[in-house]
């Protein structure tokens, strides 16, 4: 298997206290990864790390063996779906469409980027919402929306941040088929500051709190968890594997 | 209203009022649209007080210094896109507050103006003009430039119209997609300026934001796509100007502010409308 992220270690400060510290670990191209950890630990950082948004202060981070900001058109990322404004005029079909954008496309889709895109609403379940206002769809229903977006472009690895935040359990149990269904044919990484939704689909989970530790997700024992979390949390979890 | 259509078929300067008013409405539709859902109608008011300066500047040449062929009208177009290109710089790569740049930008360009008119004799009440504005004072050859800008911005949108709600949308979205999220908000940036220039001409300098925001918000209520929010924005601003110009013609009351007062009831109505038509369709759907 390939890798597909690999973080050798790296620093990262925003201003003189590093919110990450020697952060090494590897994501393989099957992989199904969870980062986890506590608000403010830097799994926000290791996000924006591989995206390519931010570069480290120290060490080396590769995304198909390449700097990041390089290959960004091979990842896809879905961001909180509710941080989008709900009075933006756009339709699902308009939203979904900006994912085919690229350096040299033409000032217009093609029928092609249509076609991109209606498979893709058709894969997450929403054909039929082509027409409906974003503004006007439910949070699981937005979050669908932007996933769509995300795979629109044939990506190889995708990245979701917070993506049991704001939705209801039918739509988390849905969200999760979906992830399932992709990994077969792209890297998945969610990010979650809640221990409590790693589910049994995840083959890893990253524990990020200003240092990295990886676990199979079979591994992870209270221990660990009180390690990461401390004790107050360790009523939260779990989980049966 | 009678006395402005028969005035019209006679009076050059009313007529060119009337295609300033509406040629102005399509950039500030279209635009408009564009810097609410980009939420930078404060960029747009800092520009526009800032093209007091090219103003000023450009009258000062032309009259004391005797360079003719630099207008008022092109001299603000300058400093309007001078402020863009400033202001997307520094918001981009210098780490300090927007809100310091802009007043910088704000009251910076119009001190210049303020000086140059002090310097330029007997103009002083050209100073009233640029503020309030002056729509039917434009000339043929303003007209013309007026009608090329407007032929640029639209020219541009549609070629970037893709792009552009991909940024307004989600900017870290479209990086990642490869799109130039800083060249294409110095576009964006660059084509409010134009917009703003064109628009001064109309209300003048200190109410051009009411007419950059106030039909685009209109619109906004009652369309879900970014085109058809630009195109009834459009509408709505040819419909205010020339409602404007109409009722302020025959009792003489300036006629930006009547512009700008008919959008405000075009902006309430519409607000209105919404909230009616929502109720309204709540009590249908619970019959």
């Amino acid at each position: 298997m390939g890798s597909v992220v690999c973080f050798t270690d790296v620093t990262f400060a925003y201003d003189l206290a590093p919110v990450l510290e020697n952060a090494s670990f590897e994501i393989d191209s099957r992989d199904m990864v969870a980062l986890v950890g506590p608000n403010g630990g830097g799994k926000t950082t290791v996000l924006r790390l591989i995206l390519g948004l931010i570069r480290p202060n120290d060490g080396k981070v590769r995304v198909f063996g390449a700097m990041p900001r390089k290959v960004r058109h091979r990842i896809a990322y879905v961001p909180q779906h509710a941080r989008h404004d709900s009075k933006f005029p756009a339709d699902v079909m308009d939203v979904v469409l900006t994912g085919r954008l690229g350096r040299g496309h033409a000032p217009r889709y093609s029928a092609a980027d249509r076609e991109a895109a209606a498979t893709a609403l058709h894969d997450v379940g929403l054909s039929g919402h082509e027409h409906r206002s974003f503004g006007e769809l439910s949070g699981g229903q937005r979050q669908r929306v932007l996933i769509a977006r995300a795979i629109t472009a044939s990506p190889e690895l995708l990245l979701m941040d917070e993506p049991t935040a704001n939705i209801d359990t039918p739509s988390e149990d849905k969200l999760y088929q979906l992830l399932q269904q992709f990994n077969e044919r792209m890297a998945v990484v969610l990010v979650s500051h809640d221990i409590g939704v790693v589910p049994h689909i995840l083959s890893r989970v990253i524990c990020v709190n200003r240092t990295v530790a990886s676990h199979q997700s079979s591994e992870l024992t209270g221990d660990i968890i009180t390690e990461l979390y401390g004790h107050e949390h360790m009523h939260m979890v779990h989980h049966d594997h | 209203m009678f006395l402005f259509w028969q005035d019209l078929q006679s009076s050059n300067l009313l007529l060119y009022a009337l295609a300033t008013g509406v040629l102005a409405s399509v950039a500030c539709g279209v635009v408009g649209t564009l810097v609410s859902i980009r939420h930078i109608t404060y960029i747009a008011g800092a520009i526009a007080h800032c093209t007091l300066g090219g103003m000023g500047a450009a009258r000062y040449l032309q009259k004391v210094v005797g360079i003719d062929w630099l207008s008022p009208l092109l001299g603000a177009t300058i400093a309007a896109l001078l402020a863009a290109v400033v202001i997307g710089l520094v918001t981009a790569y210098a780490e300090e507050r927007v809100d310091t740049v802009l007043s910088a930008v704000w009251s910076v360009g119009m001190a210049i103006g303020l000086v140059f008119i002090s310097r330029t004799p007997g103009y002083n009440e050209d100073l009233m003009s640029y503020l309030f504005g002056n729509i039917l004072m434009v000339s043929l050859h303003d007209l013309y430039l007026v009608a090329a800008l407007d032929v640029v911005i639209l020219l541009i949108c549609v070629l970037c119209y893709n792009r552009l709600l991909a940024l307004c949308f989600d900017e870290e979205f479209a990086w990642l997609r490869g799109i130039n999220v800083r060249a294409y908000d110095m576009l964006l940036l660059c084509l409010t300026a134009v917009t703003v220039v064109l628009l001064t001409q109309v209300v003048g300098i200190i109410m051009v934001i009411a007419m950059l925001a106030l039909p685009a918000a209109a619109a906004g209520q009652f369309t879900r796509r970014l085109v058809g929010m630009m195109i009834v924005a459009v509408a709505l601003s040819i419909l205010c100007t020339v409602t404007g110009l109409v009722v302020s013609y025959e009792p003489e009351f300036p006629a930006g502010a009547t512009i700008i007062l008919t959008a405000t009831v075009v902006y309430g109505l519409a607000v209105a409308g919404r909230q009616f038509a929502r109720k309204w369709s709540r009590g249908a759907g619970i019959r």
